[in-house]
């Protein structure tokens, strides 16, 4: 059993005040974010609409510390999806940031994230690029 | 009278303002921009949560509204302005042109089915289709056709002679070539050369060319002309004016000349054409060669000048030898000149006289008057333009070798492209950039021409560049020929001698060109003579406009010559959607080897197939093609093609917006509406599920009719969404969803799943939640939460809908059929309305109301209803219509006018005396209906009409499509009176509906309205035997032949007429009863309000604050003080009602006072008992200081006590005694209440953290958007399960609380310093049953009193006369009882207004020989209407039963427990019964 009074009440604020997170509080938790979105569809344990109601009940540590911050693909489908504008990708990219400020991890790892993501990218042009050369 | 109020909108809520207001007296202007009235209402399937069919309890109410004496129904008309202030109004309306004269449209659909135009029905949401004149639905009030005209459509408007093309295109697409072929002909009679000639401008401003290309819309005016040939038809044209004295010569009879002529002969003039060439023709005949225009087709239509009467003279040329003033002397009274263009015009180079040069002009004549031209081998053609080209293609197919001089480029060539690609591939040869210098000549014969090279220079005042001469360039071309055709001339010379006729430097002739009219009076002007060289089709325009300028002349009078009464229809006006790209059809030519050395015609024309496929391809730009089918259709003469739009100003004391909404707008594009047919909207979706509906309430697959076996609902699709600016909730979505959800079921036994996908199901309205239980648990359908993301259409033509369900994790299902349940928007054409008059708007739309006196709007004297002010569900809108109406009366009843200032339109209608029959012999009348499909197309009507003739006493059967309908009501009363019949029997639908319509009929022919039966041939027959046609028209005829038993016995009754006592007594003084007592003095009657407590307010009076956060104190006070102050207003307090005795009209009530017992006498009563909070027995209330119910903190915040300091944390849990096995039903109020204190305890102390734990956040409609607010502010609301209600911790004096988090999936611990319970609104059980009992009325299971219908007489009893508002009918918030307190108050007043009212005819009957006085009745009388009393007979005094008149609803209880037979019921006694049964057994 989660104890809200551990929790920080303050957590949904802080991400609210930093750019990208100004409309977290506008999510009512309908869930279009996890239902589009790209990643959730390959990763069941990737559940958007569990972060936001995580942000929104403070579990800050749990939320910075989870390992689906990075799974993120930044392709934004959420935001295009969302009724109240919430802009998840974005809020994502403030959890990001906030999860590098507390020390949760370190830039060197958030640097690597970067990294596989140019890589990913790279990699998709080559293969087109091959797939289109072969026909 | 009364002054006129006007009512904006003919949906349910304007027709119920409209009711209401008339019963009270107070006429109405109904203004309804739509053709008919009924609203969004009429489109509806079904309606929640009763099931009825939405247009069934609909239908009464708009033939009410549409016949009622004080309504003046205004269907297809605009408000434009409202000027002035209330109540001296002037509203200033446009009554659109229908194209129909009303009166005399019987609504027949007889032009409807000849209407060539199918567009989409905006009735069936575009599922179906309709035709340019149409009734949006078979049973529209009124029942009359519009014609849907957008304007002129282009290719029309563009056609200098104004040929209707659109017209002709659109029937050649029904195969009708015929009609096609006579709608030219009323321009010209030359179509095939026209066909064949024409440059066809129409075809440049043919909309199609949007889509793919233009239509060949020349190409199809030949077919049609040639179609005639190939029939072996001969025109069938006749004069159709009267045979005229006045003589008119037409000088000419090319293309000008032939139309004048052939206006005028048609008019019915005497009209001789003189013509100076051996044939006529003009430039038709001798300037266009035969492979062009075969010389037949020619002859053909100019011998249709010849069969109207026209005398042509040929060889006849005037001016000279036979001048005007001859023909003035012969008895000529006006004259046309047409005499074309055919001087040549000269190259100006020498040599040019040589033999062997031919001028194009002289060249064509001579070969087209079947001369042979001397050309030789080699001929050089001077010119670019068209006769350079005929020229050209004629000497080759003379056999020379032909080559084009032109002295600029391709490019710069006049002629049309088609002829140069033509004279092309026929071997003409081109020297462009080439300038003739010389003509050399050996011998007087032509040899050859010196020519100069040309380059081009800049560009002349045409806009081709200038070919500029290039020397030492020059180099001679040989030739046996030269052929100039550089232009041509009027030959002026025969007329300059005949004086008045002026002629232009350039030769042509003075003319005003209005009325094509030359300096003589009698002497007209047109064609090439006027114009200069130009083409057929003006010279045809010129023809016709001067033939119409002769009649003016002659007839002295000055009729428009313009063609147009509307505008040309503009590009934003077409509707392209749904076309696909089609090529335009290929002309079949000649090949080219077949061409030389022949004169056929190289074009071929289109075939059947090709030309209508061609025309099928039509836009429709302006819908209707007035192609005048309905014209000739129609046998009363109604329609009216040249009818306008008309504006009048009526001066009205207020208005009432009801103008409605509009269906969202924005759906998002993820959802794959417009991308696949089986994405419907709910509307669409509605119009499928509809009997009446494209698919005759079949549920099937748009996309391939196929019946879905899973289907998808999508809820909030254009609500609660910020990207398509509707943040608000629309209110009504939820429910209709479970309904259609729930007839999709009854409709598709078969279909397999049904899933609503939601976000929080809002059920919050009176039986809502009980409706979506059964939703759930009888018919099986699934409920999802979640919203759903993307909707795409798979390769199998599946719908994958993707979601993303509670555990967390994204999944696709696959439905064969998704239905968005589409928001409402504010009505887009109201705004600037709204704009210009001054009227406050929210920022989407809806009209802004006084949250504290609704329905009053910004401006006063304008009120506004129903999804005007905002989405709401019909119920609310039928009792803010009463509201609406309640304000107006107000105003209305302080001012009194003139009826004659409004004669036109409110009609006293008189009192026909009713015929006395009881001495004629029986004469039935029997009248079966189709209703539409519903009852003709499961059964023989015809064979029941036949066997209705064939039954004693029957004198006249027939039919009718709809026998409701206003149309067939005359006949009836026609047939009534043509008959003598002195019985009726209607065989139908239900007498429930539609009885007292009939009677109504019967009493206006003047038979007493008892004198009827109704046989329901359609919900006890046709509907319940669909599929068994045979049985069902048998029993049909046995339940006709039963209403003929019964009519037969039927008597003349007599209703009788009580004074009405214009009081009424208020039940309650809490808010709703406060406004309704007001209400009631405000319209000038008196009110006595009772209230069992010390003081007034009621619940209101604990509020801190509104919704919106306005402090209420103030207001109530306010209310409560013009209560206590007004002498119409008697306040009771501590009073109670001891007894209530009497009914409508009449009643008289005990009261019990502090002080000792008031009788009082009164008309009405209104209910307002108001409700209780609910004491909750659990979450440690009562145990712990730190639980509250929500009014016992609006107590603390009023009062001041409540102390932020200290209460840190503060969690609201909603549902407390609501929507649970003891209370299935929403309180409602709660999630907006908990919403509304949490922003103000938020307010209070920011960093307070305030926890909302909810089922379902129901915040319906507008107050979606504090909740909002409320997320925004930091309140946190988190979702619990029924299942595992949240359990309360009391840990060392510390309240938590624990709940199960389902997103998170595990139980979470809230702390909290304050517990606040939103708690259930109860009824008063107790007191609401002895009320109840006192009334005779209703409680439903919950003890809230039970309206007479949930949905269209929300605030009525069965019981009339009695009246129900506030928190007595169901849990409400302020706004909404108040409301419903002035809804209350209009309803009453509909009887209080009245002098006096009329009893029922349908009443129990004692037979005191009979009756033994037993009382056995008495005791079984629910009304309390019959009761045994002694009478005295003959000194001796008996007991025996009496009724009560007044009271008795004609029930038959009484009739079915007397033993002695001595109880009947009048309309339905043993005699009648008995021989129904008779009927029924006899063969």
């Amino acid at each position: 059993m989660k104890d809200l009074s551990s929790m920080n009440m303050d957590f949904k604020n802080r991400v609210a005040v930093k750019p990208g997170g100004e409309k977290a509080m506008n999510c009512f938790l309908c869930g279009t974010c996890t239902a589009g979105c790209p990643v959730s569809a390959l990763n069941s344990e990737y559940n958007p609409r569990r972060i936001m109601r995580m942000i929104l009940l403070g579990m800050e540590q749990e939320v910075l510390s989870s390992p689906q911050l990075w799974q993120c693909s930044q392709c934004h489908t959420c935001v295009a999806h969302c009724p109240q504008d919430v802009r998840f990708a974005d809020v994502m990219r403030v959890l990001r940031e906030l999860a590098l400020e507390d020390g949760i991890v370190s830039g060197e790892f958030a640097e690597e994230v970067e990294k596989v993501d140019r890589e990913i990218r790279q990699e998709r042009i080559d293969r087109i690029n091959k797939l289109q050369n072969r026909e | 009278m009364k002054k006129p109020v006007l009512v904006l909108g003919g949906g349910i809520a304007g027709i119920q303002s409209s009711l209401d207001l008339a019963e009270m007296g107070i006429p109405v202007f109904l203004v309804e921009s739509s053709p008919s009235i009924g609203g969004r209402m009429a489109q509806l399937d079904k309606t929640f949560p009763t099931n009825d069919c939405s247009a069934c309890i609909l239908a009464p109410k708009v033939t009410a509204c549409y016949n009622h004496p004080l309504i003046k129904t205004l269907t297809w008309s605009e408000l434009l302005e409202l000027k002035g202030d209330a109540p001296e109004f002037t509203a200033v309306i446009k009554q659109k042109a229908r194209f129909i004269d009303e009166e005399l449209c019987k609504g027949c659909n007889d032009c409807t089915l000849e209407c060539p135009i199918e567009v989409k029905s905006e009735f069936d949401m575009g599922m179906g289709t309709r035709r340019a004149v149409y009734k949006p639905f078979a049973q529209a009030v009124p029942n009359k056709v519009t014609i849907d005209k957008k304007g002129t459509s282009p290719c029309k408007y563009r056609c200098p002679a104004h040929i209707n093309a659109h017209g002709y295109v659109a029937l050649t697409g029904q195969k009708r070539f015929g009609e096609a072929l006579s709608l030219v002909r009323e321009i010209t009679p030359l179509a095939g050369v026209l066909g064949r000639v024409c440059f066809h401008p129409c075809e440049e401003k043919c909309s199609r060319q949007y889509v793919d290309s233009p239509l060949a819309i020349a190409s199809i005016k030949r077919f049609i002309a040639d179609y005639e040939i190939k029939q072996g038809k001969a025109p069938d044209i006749k004069p159709i004016g009267e045979p005229k004295s006045q003589k008119v010569a037409v000088i000419g009879s090319g293309p000008a000349g032939i139309n004048c002529a052939y206006q005028l002969a048609i008019e019915g003039y005497p009209v001789t054409i003189f013509e100076a060439l051996p044939v006529p023709g003009g430039m038709l005949k001798v300037g266009i060669p035969d492979y062009r225009l075969d010389k037949k087709i020619l002859e053909r239509e100019i011998d249709i000048l010849t069969g109207l009467g026209v005398e042509i003279r040929c060889n006849t040329p005037i001016g000279t030898e036979t001048t005007l003033d001859d023909l003035r002397s012969d008895g000529y009274n006006a004259f046309f000149l047409g005499i074309g263009a055919h001087k040549d015009t000269k190259l100006g180079i020498p040599g040019e006289e040589a033999k062997g040069v031919i001028p194009g002009v002289r060249f064509l004549r001579e070969l087209n008057l079947g001369e042979t031209p001397e050309i030789g081998r080699k001929v050089l053609v001077i010119g670019g333009g068209n006769v350079a080209m005929d020229a050209a293609r004629s000497a080759v197919r003379l056999g020379c070798n032909v080559t084009v001089v032109y002295r600029r480029t391709e490019q710069e060539m006049p002629a049309s492209t088609w002829e140069i690609e033509h004279a092309k591939e026929e071997g003409v040869k081109f020297e462009y950039l080439t300038a003739p210098l010389e003509v050399i000549s050996d011998d007087g014969c032509v040899t050859g021409l010196k020519c100069q090279k040309n380059a081009l220079g800049q560009a002349d005042s045409s806009g081709r560049r200038r070919p500029v001469a290039i020397k030492g360039s020059e180099f001679v071309m040989e030739a046996d020929c030269i052929i100039p055709a550089i232009g041509q001339a009027v030959d002026t010379g025969m007329f300059n001698t005949a004086g008045g006729i002026c002629f232009q430097k350039n030769g042509t002739i003075v003319c005003d060109m209005n009325k094509m009219l030359t300096g003589d009076p009698d002497v007209f002007a047109g064609g090439d003579a006027v114009s200069g060289p130009a083409t057929v089709i003006e010279a045809i325009a010129a023809g016709n406009k001067a033939a119409r300028s002769i009649r003016n002349y002659l007839e002295g009078t000055d009729l428009s010559v313009e063609p147009f009464l509307l505008h040309e229809t503009p590009i934003e006006e077409i509707s392209f959607n749904g076309l696909a790209r089609s090529g335009r059809a290929r002309m079949p030519v000649l090949s080219k080897d077949e061409r030389i050395g022949s004169f056929d015609e190289v074009e071929l024309g289109f075939d059947e197939d090709q030309t209508v496929k061609e025309a099928l391809r039509c836009v429709d730009c302006s819908i209707c093609s007035e192609c005048k089918a309905c014209e000739r259709t129609c046998r009363s003469g109604a329609i009216r093609h040249e009818q306008q739009d008309e504006i009048i100003e009526i001066p009205v004391s207020s208005v009432i917006m009801a103008n409605g909404y509009d269906t969202s707008r924005d759906i998002p594009e993820d959802l794959g509406y417009g991308r696949s047919k089986n994405v419907v909207t709910s509307m669409e979706y509605e119009r499928i599920l509809s009997a009446s509906g494209p698919f005759h309430g079949h549920v099937q697959r748009p996309s391939d009719g196929k019946a879905p076996s899973r289907i998808a609902f999508i809820q909030c699709v254009g609500s609660r969404d910020t990207k398509c600016d509707s943040e608000y909730c629309s209110a009504v979505c939820c429910m209709y969803a479970v309904k259609e959800a729930i007839i999709t079921r009854e409709h598709l036994p078969s279909v397999k799943d049904i899933n609503i996908f939601y976000m929080d199901m809002r059920a919050y309205g009176k039986d809502f939640d009980k409706y979506v239980d059964s939703a759930k648990n009888k018919y099986g359908i699934g409920f999802i939460r979640s919203r759903v993301a993307d909707v795409s259409e798979n390769e199998n033509g599946k719908l994958s809908v993707k979601f993303c369900d509670d555990k967390g994790s994204m999944t696709a299902d696959e439905y064969d059929m998704v239905v968005l349940s589409v928001g409402l928007s504010s009505k887009k054409e109201i705004q600037k309305f709204f704009e210009k008059t001054g009227v406050k708007t929210d920022k989407y739309g809806f009209c802004w109301v006084n949250e504290m006196a609704p329905p009053l709007t910004s401006k006063v004297g304008l009120v506004a209803c129903g999804a005007a002010s905002g989405p709401k569900d019909i119920p609310e809108t039928v009792v803010e219509a009463s509201a609406a109406a309640s304000e107006a009366s107000k105003i209305a009843n302080r001012i009194d006018v003139s009826r004659n200032d409004y004669s036109s339109y409110f009609i006293q209608e008189e009192q026909v005396p009713f015929r006395d029959v009881s001495k004629e012999p029986v004469r039935i009348g029997v009248f079966v209906c189709h209703c539409g499909i519903n009852i003709g197309g499961y059964l023989s009507v015809d064979d029941a009409v036949e066997y209705a003739k064939t039954l004693p006493f029957v004198e006249y059967a027939d039919q009718n499509l709809y026998t409701c309908s206003v149309d067939a009501q005359k006949i009836i009363a026609e047939k009534i009176k043509e008959y003598n019949l002195n019985r009726v029997v209607v065989a139908s639908c239900t007498p429930r509906t539609h009885e007292p319509l009939f009677q109504a009929v019967l009493s206006k022919a003047g038979l007493n309205p008892y004198l009827f039966t109704m046989a329901n041939i359609r919900d006890q027959c046709s509907w319940v035997h669909m599929d068994r046609r045979d049985d069902a028209t048998f029993k049909a005829k046995e339940l006709i032949k039963m209403a003929v038993g019964k009519v037969t016995f039927a008597r003349q009754l007599v209703k009788q007429k009580i004074e009405v006592k214009k009081a009424a007594l208020v039940i309650g003084g809490g808010m709703a009863g406060i406004t309704a007592a007001l209400e009631i003095a405000g319209m000038g009657f008196k009110a006595c309000l009772v209230e069992k407590t010390g003081s007034l307010g009621g619940n209101a009076a604990r509020l801190s604050t509104s919704p919106s956060g306005r402090i209420y104190e103030g207001y109530i006070r306010k209310y409560i003080d013009e209560v206590m102050n007004n002498p119409l207003i008697d306040v009771y307090l501590n009073t109670e009602i001891k007894q209530i005795d009497g009914y409508v009209g009449k009643y008289s009530t005990i009261l019990s006072t502090g002080e000792g017992e008031k009788e009082i006498a009164h008309g009405v009563v209104i209910v307002a008992t108001g409700a209780d909070e609910y004491k909750p027995k659990e979450y440690l209330y009562g145990s712990s200081s730190r639980v509250l119910t929500q009014m016992e903190l609006e107590d603390r915040l009023k009062d001041g006590s409540y102390d932020p300091d200290g209460v840190q944390n503060i969690v609201m849990l909603q549902c407390v005694g609501s929507r649970d096995s003891q209370r299935p039903y929403c309180s409602r109020v709660c999630c907006n209440q908990a919403i509304k204190n949490a922003l103000v305890l938020k307010e209070m102390k920011p960093d307070a953290s305030i926890t909302i734990l909810y089922r379902d956040i129901r915040s319906y409609g507008l107050n979606e958007i504090s909740y909002n607010t409320a997320r925004k502010a930091g309140i946190q609301f988190v979702r619990y399960e029924p299942e595992c209600k949240p359990e309360i911790l009391e840990e060392n004096g510390v309240l938590s609380i624990k709940t199960y988090e389902p997103i998170l999936g595990e139980d979470i611990k809230i702390s909290a310093d304050l517990l606040i319970l939103s708690s259930a609104v109860v009824p008063s059980a107790e007191n609401n049953k002895i009320l109840a009992q006192m009334l005779k009325v209703p409680l439903n299971q919950e003890g809230f009193f039970m309206e007479a219908h949930a949905k269209l007489r929300p605030v009525d009893f069965a019981t009339e006369g009695v009246y129900l508002c506030g928190l007595a009918h169901a849990p409400k918030s302020l706004k909404e009882s108040i409301t419903q307190g002035k809804a209350a108050a209009a309803r009453a007043a509909t009887v209080i207004a009245k002098d006096t009212l009329e009893t029922e005819g349908t009443i129990a009957q004692v037979n005191e020989m009979l009756c033994a006085g037993c009382g056995a009745c008495e005791k079984v009388c629910a009304y309390k209407a019959i009761s045994v009393q002694e009478i005295k007979k003959r000194d001796i005094t008996v007991k025996k039963a009496v009724v009560n008149a007044v009271l008795c609803k004609g029930c038959g209880t009484c009739s079915a427990t007397c033993r002695c037979g001595a109880v009947d019921v009048n309309g339905f006694t043993d005699r009648q019964v008995v021989s129904e049964l008779e009927y029924l057994l006899r063969n």
